[in-house]
């Protein structure tokens, strides 16, 4: 990939995959680091990529779990900094939906942070982390109904 | 959930967007942006000072192998370091902490003692983050710490970022440093003087927690509050004190003595 289209793709994909290593790894600024070095290692190997936009995904959820391996006595899982950002200035609001997915199980977490705010289909989803597509739509359900019941308030507000 | 009430639910987690990333350290000085391109001729100005020669050797090779990077001097010790940061005028002095004879915090404390500020930035290489020496060197004018044991792709971007005007501290020293500064905290109490910057006793409380390494969620149960109130009190005090980290007003309460409090 040339210089430009690591760019692009930075641009148009970098807040999903943040928000994507935000789900794997809680920390925004491990997630940010994650994200900066799979880019980085993108410009420096250069090597052409059919279908750049699942290797991204894949390269962040790879390095992501690694560092969450590495540094799991290290990371806790709460919020260090707003992850969203404010819906019509009401930051209470995003930070609600913020520990609201903190609470999920990781696996749950990661599925509907990939289908509702990366915009992946089930099927590839069930591509990216190698399980089938209908558990991943099953782990969606439940993340999801977790959610709305912690949400309830505030969504009825 | 109907399948009604879950695409009203799902609409709204949507509304919701995650925030944007910086941009990436690399991408206003070199290869990514278009401006770098053009100025592909004058890639960053490195000097390394380390007094092991095999090491400084193998750091020259690793920057060398980066389009964007040139090294243009290399000195054994504090002394020519300082010595070459003049006469060169590098962008980035890459300095061992622990050199003999003249070691880094020595060649830091000259550079800042110069009749005309240095602009190099100056990135500390140390194989044992020692808490106070990274404290000073930051006082001193460091604009980054590196650990000698991080990944290659993590001193590249300690360069990048100290050359668009911000610190780099290593994470792992980062851990230490948060730790020492609990620590001074908790020393220089008496010392405290009664400059508030025009936080509240509240707010005061709140930070004190903050610095004493509380989570917000561990603050908001000791006093007794809601998260979301631990949230505004932080809000404001970030805003008083013109900082935007819990690191960083860890640093500012340090350095301006701020009068904080031991929790029960």
């Amino acid at each position: 990939m040339s210089n430009e289209e690591v760019r692009r793709l930075y641009e148009e994909h970098a807040p999903a995959l943040l928000g994507y290593a935000c789900a794997l790894l809680g920390a925004r600024a491990s997630a940010e680091d994650v994200l900066h070095a799979v880019f980085l290692a993108l410009i420096r190997e250069k090597k052409p990529l059919a279908d750049p936009v699942p290797y991204v995904f894949k390269a962040v959820r790879n390095a992501a779990l690694n560092v969450r391996r590495q540094e799991a006595r290290l990371i806790p899982l709460e919020s260090e900094s707003d992850w969203f950002e404010s819906a019509n200035g009401i930051s209470e609001l995003a930070l609600a939906v913020q520990e609201a997915l903190i609470t999920l199980p990781d696996l749950q977490r990661e599925v509907v942070v990939l289908h509702i705010w990366c915009g992946m289909t089930f099927v590839e989803i069930a591509t990216l982390i190698q399980i089938p597509s209908d558990t991943a739509a099953s782990r969606y359900r439940y993340a999801l109904s977790k959610l709305e019941e912690l949400l309830r308030t505030e969504v009825a507000e | 959930m109907n399948g009604s009430d879950e695409k009203k639910f799902e609409q709204f987690l949507r509304q919701f967007r995650f925030r944007a990333p910086g941009p990436l350290s690399i991408q206003r000085e070199t290869v990514l942006s278009e401006t770098a391109n053009r100025k592909a001729s004058s890639p960053v100005r490195v000097v390394i000072a380390d007094d092991h020669p095999i090491f400084r050797d193998g750091l020259r090779r690793l920057l060398e192998a980066e389009p964007d990077l040139n090294v243009i001097g290399e000195a054994n010790d504090g002394a020519e370091a300082v010595r070459l940061a003049r006469q060169l005028k590098p962008d980035v002095l890459l300095l061992d902490l622990a050199m003999p004879r003249h070691p880094g915090l020595e060649a830091l404390r000259d550079l800042s003692r110069g009749s005309q500020s240095n602009p190099v930035r100056v990135i500390l290489l140390t194989a044992a983050a020692e808490k106070h020496q990274i404290v000073e060197a930051l006082q001193l004018g460091a604009r980054g710490v590196v650990l000698k044991d991080s990944a290659t792709q993590l001193l590249l971007k300690s360069i990048h970022t100290v050359m668009t005007g911000e610190y780099w501290v290593g994470r792992e020293s980062v851990g230490n440093l948060v730790q020492y500064l609990r620590t001074q905290m908790q020393s220089s109490k008496e010392d405290a003087r009664r400059r508030t910057f025009g936080l509240t006793p509240r707010e005061l409380e709140i930070l004190s927690a903050v610095v004493a390494g509380y989570s917000n969620k561990e603050i908001a149960k000791h006093f007794e509050i809601s998260e979301d109130t631990v949230k505004h009190h932080l809000s404001n005090i970030f805003d008083k004190l013109g900082v935007s980290t819990r690191l960083e007003v860890a640093l500012f309460a340090v350095n301006h003595s701020l009068p904080l409090e031991t929790l029960a």
